[in-house]
């Protein structure tokens, strides 16, 4: 029988581990700040503006440049606040382990389902935005296309999106046989994208044509804000930088640098891009044009290689995006499984291939039917609302933690406190309230629905919960919990408790110590 | 029953004979030198510039044998013998066939780092074609003057073959008088960069990993426990790293000391390729290795199954 009440229940922290991670691991500081920097513009370019021109033109006109410069702000803006988070809350991970060793476990629930929004339906957008690359490219190279039916979800008179399932299912296999990224090989991508970004630039140039900015905002400021909406997509994956604050060296001086940087860049980039597909091409023409880069570079040339260049660059570039957001989400539901916020499944690891193959397979088969059946634009708006929610709930984690924690060390703090998260806030909302009406439903839902299962299911095996009854860990405050040792009770650790939640070492789990080369040697012994 | 090594004609392996010696006297086993010889087209053409080559290799084995010969200390039976065949792999497995060899002893690459184990065609040959264990020794090996085995480490990989073959290893680890202990080995795969969980996302991965590892091992550790004999000691190990090195580094090794890996991870060339956990193991391995090959997996069992289990 439960002994906490439900609002310590709902608010309950989860303890952070003094030394580091959720193995206790520390990481060496290894990422300079120009890696750092790749980082930022690899995870971000990429994943929308290969084919999110046809989805924003239509909308916000040639002022599409404000969207791109708008919603690049806001992302700005709230990954300065994730960072201030990451240096100071010491767990590794995503927003929502953030969440729940500040706010507490319903809000960190809240997180989760803006996450798997995030991450489950953004690489359902990638995939699909691929397959029209995939497709330009079979075009380009042998001279046929695939049937309209397989290309296409029901809604845009098609009956799956066959390529995206593919893709899906190849980086299901990669991962599942355990494939690993190394920052090299990030790199490789990154540069292989920015150099048919800054082709597409240099040839699409030669197509200028002044008339097509005539009428600038068609839709005026609304249709710029809904623009953003839709753009902010292509910001996804700014937060990387500050998840990888751990393995940063200096991050006071590098992660803020490193974001501004990769946000200049990648705002950069889009902004030329954009200007240059809408000096090349009547703003008309933008709507429904599958594998815009690539098509636009045809007719202004009038010859296929250039879409050929694009739409092989476009397809290597995106499908290594597919793999590591869907990697993400996997990771994710990892995390919160072992919370107990998430059934088993997601926590099995195959003592084989080391990875967690049914989380793995789930995930993917999910995924790729979201991808196999729902338009892209629909897609797009759902990963945005989940991103933009996400950087919401962090951002006023920022502000609740530094009321509620002011001594807290924060290796990194946000510039101009309180303006900062407070204009994160309001940006984050105002995007929102521009999205379509049925994405803000479809969100509300989703997030009840999450929020439901969760005060029926997870709140029940919360495995902090299950170790508060048992007490391994005991209440010393409002909101606030030490953990003490397991096996006789007794209490490991009085000086730190001031700090949120901060108690013994780790959870006690078998992996202690295991990570970053510090095997126990010889442990075991019997 | 014998312990065969295999010298190339022209190049005596001393790694591998050192290897051998240890394992001979470990096991109580005599010794078995042989030196292929696969010049040639047959005897039936001894004549000319082929018998010329063919006496010029003959000669050339039995000078490695003679090297050999030096490095077996006299407490060891062995015999000597230049094997003619139509080729190194083929003339080893026969010389194993005839003598009734438990283990077959070869040495590592010539061009592999030192202290390491690269696979030579003629060794990745032999893993996939014998019916015996092969024991293959890292470059420079050397176990000390009337070294026995002190221990057989078992590599886990959480396998259900694996976990017989650790099984198998402890009650041959108990007839020779050392211990045993059980390994799993893991690189710490770097997160995918740029997925916004952190770069640090596959700790609990590992984590739970090891957990799972740790807990199936525990039910082989119980089954050794009640061997009679008992293996001189029993220990579970996990070797974590940044890389395979690392990680085969992180534990502690004896001098004498062999590494078991079943080879069921080792399957066809074309997946050997692409890395198996196994190749990597063996690769990085600071101690020989023993793989048992896929065929020679139900006799080994069959060789270390107690007595009580038939």
């Amino acid at each position: 029988m439960s002994t906490q009440t439900l609002r310590q229940q709902l608010f309950r922290v989860k303890p952070v581990p003094r030394d580091g991670g959720e193995t206790g691991s520390t990481l060496k500081r290894s990422i300079g700040l120009f890696q750092l920097t790749l980082i930022g513009v690899g995870g971000t370019i990429g994943t929308g503006i290969f084919f999110i021109l046809s989805e924003a033109v239509p909308i916000a006109g040639p002022a599409v440049i404000w969207s791109f410069i708008i919603a690049g702000l806001v992302a700005g803006l709230s990954v300065l606040c994730y960072a201030e988070l990451a240096s100071s809350v010491p767990v590794s991970g995503s927003s929502y382990s953030y969440a729940y060793s500040t706010l507490g476990e319903l809000p960190a629930m809240g997180v989760a389902a803006c996450l798997l929004l995030e991450y489950g339906v953004s690489t359902a957008a990638v995939a699909v935005g691929w397959s029209q690359y995939v497709n330009q490219l079979i075009n380009n190279l042998f001279g046929m296309e695939l049937p309209h039916a397989l290309l296409y979800a029901p809604e845009e008179g098609g009956i799956i999106n066959l390529p995206a399932i593919i893709l899906i299912g190849l980086c299901m296999l990669l991962l599942i046989r355990g494939t690993t990224h190394s920052v090299v090989a990030n790199t490789i991508m990154v540069l292989i994208k920015i150099a048919v970004l800054l082709f597409f630039v240099a040839v699409g140039i030669t197509g200028w044509n002044a008339d097509h900015f005539a009428d600038f905002a068609p839709f005026g400021f609304a249709g710029v804000m809904t623009g953003a909406g839709i753009i902010f997509f292509s910001f996804v994956g700014l937060d990387a930088v500050a998840t990888a604050g751990d393995e940063a060296k200096n991050p006071r001086r590098n992660l803020p640098i490193a974001l501004i940087a990769a946000l200049v860049v990648v705002t950069g980039v889009y902004v030329a891009v954009a200007l240059t597909a809408l000096g090349a091409q009547a703003t008309g023409e933008f709507d429904g044009q599958a594998a815009g880069l690539s098509a636009i570079l045809e007719n202004i040339v009038g010859a296929s290689w250039p879409g050929t260049v694009v739409a092989a660059g476009a397809v290597i570039s995106i499908f290594s995006v597919t793999l590591v957001v869907l990697y993400g989400q996997t990771r994710i539901l990892f995390a919160m499984s072992r919370d107990g916020m998430a059934p088993k499944v997601f926590q099995k690891v195959n003592p084989r291939t080391m990875t967690p193959v049914a989380n793995t397979i789930i995930v993917s088969i999910v995924v790729a039917i979201l991808a196999g059946v729902l338009p892209i634009n629909f897609l797009a708006e759902m990963t945005s609302i989940g991103t933009l929610a996400a950087f919401l709930v962090v951002s006023i984690a920022v502000i609740v933690l530094r009321r509620r924690e002011p001594d807290l060390e924060r290796k990194f703090r946000v510039p101009f406190y309180p303006v900062v998260p407070i204009l994160s806030i309001i940006g984050c909302l105002w995007i929102i309230k521009d999205l379509r009406p049925i994405t803000i439903i479809v969100f509300a839902g989703w997030t009840a629905l999450v929020l439901v299962w969760y005060s029926f299911t997870g709140r029940k095996n919360s495995v902090l919960g299950k170790r508060i009854d048992t007490g391994l860990i005991v209440l010393v405050g409002p909101g606030r919990y030490r953990e003490v040792s397991g096996a006789d009770g007794v209490e490991i650790d009085d000086a730190d408790a001031a700090a949120v939640g901060r108690g013994g070492p780790g959870d006690g789990s078998a992996g202690s110590g295991l990570a970053g080369g510090s095997a126990d040697s010889g442990g075991g012994a019997r | 029953m014998s312990v065969v090594v295999g010298v190339a004609p022209g190049h005596c392996s001393h790694a591998a004979v050192h290897l051998a010696v240890l394992l001979a006297r470990s096991y109580g086993q005599p010794l078995v030198v042989a030196a292929v010889n696969a010049a040639g087209w047959g005897a039936g053409r001894s004549l000319g510039v082929d018998g010329e080559y063919r006496r010029f290799v003959v000669d050339q084995a039995r000078a490695a044998l003679d090297e050999a010969r030096a490095l077996v200390p006299a407490d060891i039976a062995a015999q000597y013998l230049v094997h003619d065949a139509s080729s190194s792999r083929r003339g080893l497995l026969e010389v194993c066939e005839q003598h009734r060899a438990i283990r077959l002893v070869v040495g590592a690459k010539d061009e592999g780092p030192h202290g390491e184990i690269a696979l030579g065609s003629v060794v990745t040959g032999l893993l996939q074609s014998a019916h015996v264990p092969v024991a293959i020794a890292p470059r420079g090996f050397g176990a000390g003057p009337g070294a026995r085995l002190e221990r057989i480490t078992a590599a886990y990989s959480g396998s259900e073959t694996s976990a017989e073959l650790a099984l198998a290893s402890a009650v041959i680890a108990a007839e020779s008088g050392c211990g045993i202990r059980l390994a799993a080995f893991f690189a710490r795969p770097r997160a995918l960069a740029a997925a916004a969980i952190g770069l640090d996302a596959e700790d609990a991965v590992i984590a739970e990993w090891s957990a799972t590892i740790r807990e199936q091992a525990d039910e082989i550790l119980d089954d050794i426990e009640r061997l009679d004999p008992a293996p001189a000691s029993i220990e579970m190990v996990v070797g974590a790293g940044a890389d395979w090195g690392e990680a085969l580094r992180a534990v502690d090794w004896k001098r004498a000391e062999a590494l078991l890996v079943g080879s069921s991870s080792l399957g066809p060339i074309a997946r050997v390729s692409l890395g198996s956990h196994a190749v990597k193991i063996v690769r990085h391995s600071p101690v020989p290795v023993v793989v048992v090959p896929r065929r020679a997996t139900d006799d080994y069992i069959a060789q270390g199954r107690p007595a009580s289990a038939g």
